[in-house]
This record gives C-alpha cells, structure tokens and sequence, in this order.
C-alpha cells in the first residue's frame, strides 16, 4: 500500500494504490487498486480505479485528471 | 417688527423683577432691547410683552430648524436605509460630503456632526452590502460551483444529495473510449472512510482508537454514486462516490482517516475480532463483509 503523489486540486487530495500480486499455476499478474479521495468544502469524491490483472497501475495523468475533474466540480467552503 | 417694551401709558413698572423701573415706552428703543439679550418672561411684565417673547422664542426655533443643513439629514437617511437598498448607503456618502462643503462655507448652517455620521454610516453600510455580495457571488459561481448549485447555501440533506449528484465526475471528464458498466449504482460508502457496515455501537470505541470526537464520525452523510465506467475491452474499473458532509471538519475528519495508520488497526481491533466475529475484512476498501455461509454446510 502506497501514498502516490497527485496533483493539488482539492483542500486535500490523495491517492492510496494498494498492489496485489497473484500468481495460478502457471499465470501470473497483479491486481492493482487505486482509492482516490478529493476533498473540497464539505465535500468529499471517493473515486477508485481497479485495474485487474493490469501491466502497470493506473497512469498518474489519468488520475490527475479526475482529481482535478471532482475538485472542479465541488464548491469551496 | 420689534415692539417696544414696558408700559405704554409711561407707568412706572413695578412687577417682580424689578428691572427697569424707570423706563418708559420713549426709552425702549429697538436697540436697547437688542442689547439687553433677555427676554421679558417676569410675571409683572404686561401681556403684550409675553407675546412678544413668545414671538422670539417661536423665531428662534424656525431659524435653528432652517440651521440645519438638509444634505445632513438626507445623508442619515440615505446611509441608514443602505442597509436594506445597499445604494442608498453610496447617496448618504455624497449628500454628506456635499452637506460638510456647505457647512464648511457657510456660518448659518449646522448639521456637521450629522453628516459626518451619515458619512461613516453609508461607509459601514457599503461595505456590508459588498461583503454580503461578493460572499453570495463566491458561492454561487465561484470557479468549483457546479451550475445552479442552489443547494450549496442551504445545507439541508436533501440537497446535499442532489449537491453529491452534480458533483460526480461524468463520463465526459473520463477518457473517450471509456464508456459506462451494466448501468447499476454502485454500492453507498455509509460510514467512516469506508469501512462499511460499521455499526453505529462501534463508532464511540472506534472514535477512541483513532483519536477523533465521536459526533464527527458520520455514517450516513449525504452521498451518491456513480455508475462503474471503464475501457472498453479492458479489465480497468472507475467508479465515483461523493459524500457531502454537515460541516467541512466532518469531510476533513473523514479524509484525514484515509491516512492514518491507526484506524486500520483499530478497525482490525475493535470490529473485526471483538465487534462481527466471523466477519472478513476486504483490505482493499477497508469493507467488512458478513460471515460465509455456504450452501452446502446448510444441508
């Protein structure tokens, strides 16, 4: 489980990235699971990107984009 | 007309008072009375005289009435009813200026401590009216204001949901060839940081473990969820929940839990093992599902 940095778009914003490799018989991959919360005002976005069996974990500019997507769209305060 | 004062027979007066017992009506000339300064208000002056007096006195107030500068009092007036007008407050400022010029210029008027009152009362006035503007425009349009977000003023849960709902990332912020799931809604988060199916009797122990006030766990705020969106022909899941809380230390406590290291163990401690036994914690979503039950081990 690992912090990612992420753009700052919201009041506060992370991205925890929870890596699951799995192997059966002789197929092997590793799930990866992104929780992303933005938080702004009194909201807050729980997005989650789950790649299964994925290559590689979701790339960063696809997650800043949808940070900067929800912080855009929650009012201040 | 200045009539003159005393006896016109040429009596000597000899009232209380005892003023001018010598004088007679050839005596009192209109520039005596005018140095003398008083006014004839002794009970053994004739009437006519007291009429008199009266004339002055009535005199005198319709002169200091006519003293008082009327861009004074409309700029009072003006300041005080920009409170409710908001402009009114910006003439009240310009009637007081031009009524403190006028004073200023002119012996006969007065009224300044009046217009400087309405100077600074159309100031606060102008002020609190812009405040309460730009407060009310930062809301309604600030830069993360989604269109007609009525609801972000009134805090009322129904709203807030309907706030959640316009604040989702819609599948035009997500990549092109991403495109929505089997159409369902994606389960609610519920509770704190999404540690679903948390019992509201575990909140206070939970509250304590982690180190927050209780009241500031809130599990059921406001909230709506997304479809699940994803690639097409790929393994790659998106879905959206946002949660609206009361206050924004509520949304704060929340987010700080998704760092903190203490609340997976307290989780682990206080539901999973002692609170739902037999419950399995998913650590991906910190989501605690119920116990297994197979269908086989039923018959």
């Amino acid at each position: 489980m690992t912090q990612r940095p992420i753009v700052k778009a919201g009041d506060h914003d992370v991205d925890i990235e929870t890596a699951y490799p799995w192997a059966i018989g002789p197929t092997h991959s590793t799930d990866y699971f992104d929780t992303i919360i933005v938080q702004r005002g009194r909201s807050e976005s729980n997005i989650a990107i789950e790649g299964w069996g994925a290559q590689a974990p979701p790339p960063l500019a696809l997650v800043d984009r949808v940070v900067e997507a929800a912080a855009q769209r929650m009012p201040p305060g | 007309m200045i009539r003159p004062r005393g006896n016109p027979a040429g009596d000597t007066e000899t009232g209380a008072g005892g003023l001018r017992q010598d004088r007679t009506a050839e005596d009192a000339t209109p520039d005596s009375v005018a140095a003398d300064g008083t006014l004839p208000l002794d009970d053994g002056a004739p009437q006519h005289d007291h009429a008199h007096a009266v004339d002055q006195l009535e005199t005198r107030s319709g002169e200091w009435h006519s003293l008082v500068d009327r861009f004074a009092v409309a700029s009072l007036v003006c300041s005080l009813l920009g409170f409710v007008t908001g402009l009114g407050a910006l003439f009240g400022i310009v009637f007081g200026l031009i009524a403190r010029a006028r004073i200023k210029q002119s012996e006969s008027l007065s009224g300044r401590r009046l217009a400087m009152g309405g100077i600074v009362i159309g100031i606060v006035a102008l002020a609190t009216t812009a405040a309460a503007v730009t407060i009310l425009v930062s809301h309604l349009s600030g830069p993360g204001a989604p269109p007609g977000s009525d609801a972000v003023l009134s805090g009322s849960p129904k709203n807030d949901v309907e706030l959640a709902k316009q604040e989702l990332v819609p599948p035009s912020d997500l990549p092109s060839n991403w495109t929505g799931g089997d159409g369902s809604t994606q389960f609610a988060h519920e509770t704190f940081f999404g540690s679903g199916n948390l019992q509201a009797s575990m909140v206070a122990p939970l509250a304590r473990c982690v180190g927050v006030v209780p009241a500031t766990i809130d599990l059921h705020p406001a909230e709506a969820a997304d479809q699940m969106y994803g690639p097409d022909a790929n393994n790659v899941d998106f879905n959206d929940t946002v949660d609206v809380y009361p206050t924004k230390a509520d949304a704060l406590v929340d987010i700080t839990a998704a760092t903190n290291p203490r609340v997976d163990t307290c989780l682990l401690q206080l539901v999973v093992l002692p609170g739902l036994p037999g419950y399995e914690q998913d650590n991906r979503s910190r989501t605690f599902f119920p116990p297994h039950r197979d269908p086989a081990s039923d018959r």
